[in-house]
């Protein structure tokens, strides 16, 4: 099923799932546990690359300011960017996706997600790895400190989305597909 | 025949886990590497206050070998003890001499040293020194002198580790300033005080131990200054035994300065 993107309905279901997302994103939570890759990667599954790519850069550039965590300065475009990655992955995923049994859907995704978090971390920890070359460091070894310190991180976010994604991620698009259906028969 | 597809998902899952296991190596050497130079360091720093120990004990031996043969002397003495004033100038000036960083860091040590100098100058002006006098002069020096020689085996633990204490300033006008630092060990609460605030203090020869009675904190004197302390095992805050310049601080002590109208 298809969305055109200038319909009221989708602007509607993009609206609410934006502001639930930045609702959870920007609430107290532990590290690197998320659901903004989830959505990203629905709304690019569901509504195309570029919407991917538009809302997980937005979420993202809203985060930079308001995240829990504190201000995130320079490694905001980074984070932009790995998450605008996510809303591609989802738009493409789409693209290639097959008729499947939901056991091999959730088991696809959720490695996707894995590789997907893993990528946002590489891209991210590169933006930090900028702030060790900013302060003097040889960039090699920025690069790889910054790797090596996020990998404490990596891997809460790494499992923390294999289960988000295994988990939510088919439940979530049957819960819009139904939305959807519901408003055209109404 | 295993289809493109599923080739593509393990090929990602290697991936995953290919770069979750180099981080995980890189993270554990680096580790190994910071624990290792705190190591060096922490090593660095034993040799160091190993040192320093010796350095000090050889000081303090010789200044008690050398208030011991005064002490001998002066109780086998007879009348005047004007005779031994000499003796204990030196004895002074060599006190001074070896503390004198420590004298410097610590003003009521700084002060009681002064007071001790005044007695002694004041004593030595006069033609006769009787036993009282002189004993009097004998058992202040060596209270300084062991308060030195404590100041500065403590000055070497500060290198060793911090504690974590929490002090609290009542104005005793509904305002209440918390605190809570690291400080090293062995700190005084009067040294807490003045590092996390602006004080006035009296000094008091006589009060002992501990010589000091704070008069102001932060420019606020509208009462006068007290301290207390929690006691965790009562349950309640127990007023302060004695002057803030002898109470050492402990880990996760809790103190409070109030001012009582």
């Amino acid at each position: 099923m298809s969305y055109p993107i200038k319909s009221p309905f989708t602007v509607a279901v993009i609206s609410v799932l934006t502001a639930l997302c930045l609702a959870i994103q920007l609430s107290p939570r532990p590290p690197n546990v998320e659901f903004t890759s989830l959505f990203t990667f629905t709304l690019g599954f569901m509504f195309g690359p570029l919407m991917g790519i538009l809302f997980g850069s937005f979420v993202m550039f809203v985060n930079g300011f308001f995240s829990p965590w504190g201000f995130a300065g320079p490694n905001m475009p980074f984070q932009m960017l790995g998450m605008a990655l996510v809303g591609l992955a989802g738009g493409v995923y789409r693209r290639y996706s097959q008729s499947y049994n939901s056991t091999k859907i959730y088991l696809e995704v959720a490695v996707l997600g894995a590789f997907l978090t893993m990528i946002y971390d590489l891209i991210t920890n590169f933006g930090v790895a900028l702030y060790y070359m900013i302060g003097g460091m040889h960039p090699n070894l920025a690069v790889i400190t910054a790797l090596a310190l996020g990998t404490p991180f990596s891997l809460i976010h790494v499992f923390s989305n294999i289960t988000v994604f295994g988990i939510v991620f088919f439940p979530l698009i049957k819960a819009l597909n139904n939305i959807a259906m519901v408003k055209n028969l109404g | 025949m295993v289809e493109k597809r599923t080739i593509a998902f393990i090929t990602l899952t290697t991936l995953v886990w290919a770069s979750i296991a180099s981080g995980s190596v890189a993270y554990y050497y680096l580790e190994q590497i910071r624990y290792g130079e705190q190591l060096s360091e922490k090593q660095r720093l034993l040799n160091e206050i190993a040192t320093n120990y010796s350095v000090s004990a050889t000081k303090r031996n010789l200044l008690s070998g050398d208030y011991g043969a005064l002490l001998g002397e002066y109780r086998f003495l007879g009348e005047n003890y004007s005779i031994l004033m000499g003796k204990y100038s030196k004895l002074l000036s060599s006190l001074s001499g070896n503390y004198t960083s420590t004298l410097d860091e610590f003003p009521e040590l700084n002060e009681t040293y002064n007071n001790l100098s005044d007695e002694f100058k004041t004593l030595n002006g006069k033609s006769t020194v009787t036993k009282e006098e002189f004993g009097s002069i004998l058992d202040k020096f060596y209270k300084l002198f062991t308060s030195l020689a404590i100041k500065e085996l403590e000055g070497f633990q500060d290198k060793i580790g911090t504690i974590e204490v929490s002090l609290s300033i009542d104005y005793g006008n509904q305002t209440i300033e918390p605190h809570n630092v690291s400080i090293p060990l062995g700190t005084t609460l009067f040294d807490l005080t003045r590092k996390i605030a602006k004080i006035e203090y009296s000094y008091w020869p006589t009060m002992e131990p501990g010589h000091i009675l704070v008069t102001s904190i932060n420019n606020y004197m509208e009462g006068h200054w007290v301290w207390y302390y929690w006691n965790d095992v009562e349950n309640k805050w127990i007023f302060g035994p004695v002057g803030c310049d002898a109470w050492v601080l402990k880990n996760n002590g809790i103190y409070s300065w109030t001012c009582v109208k």
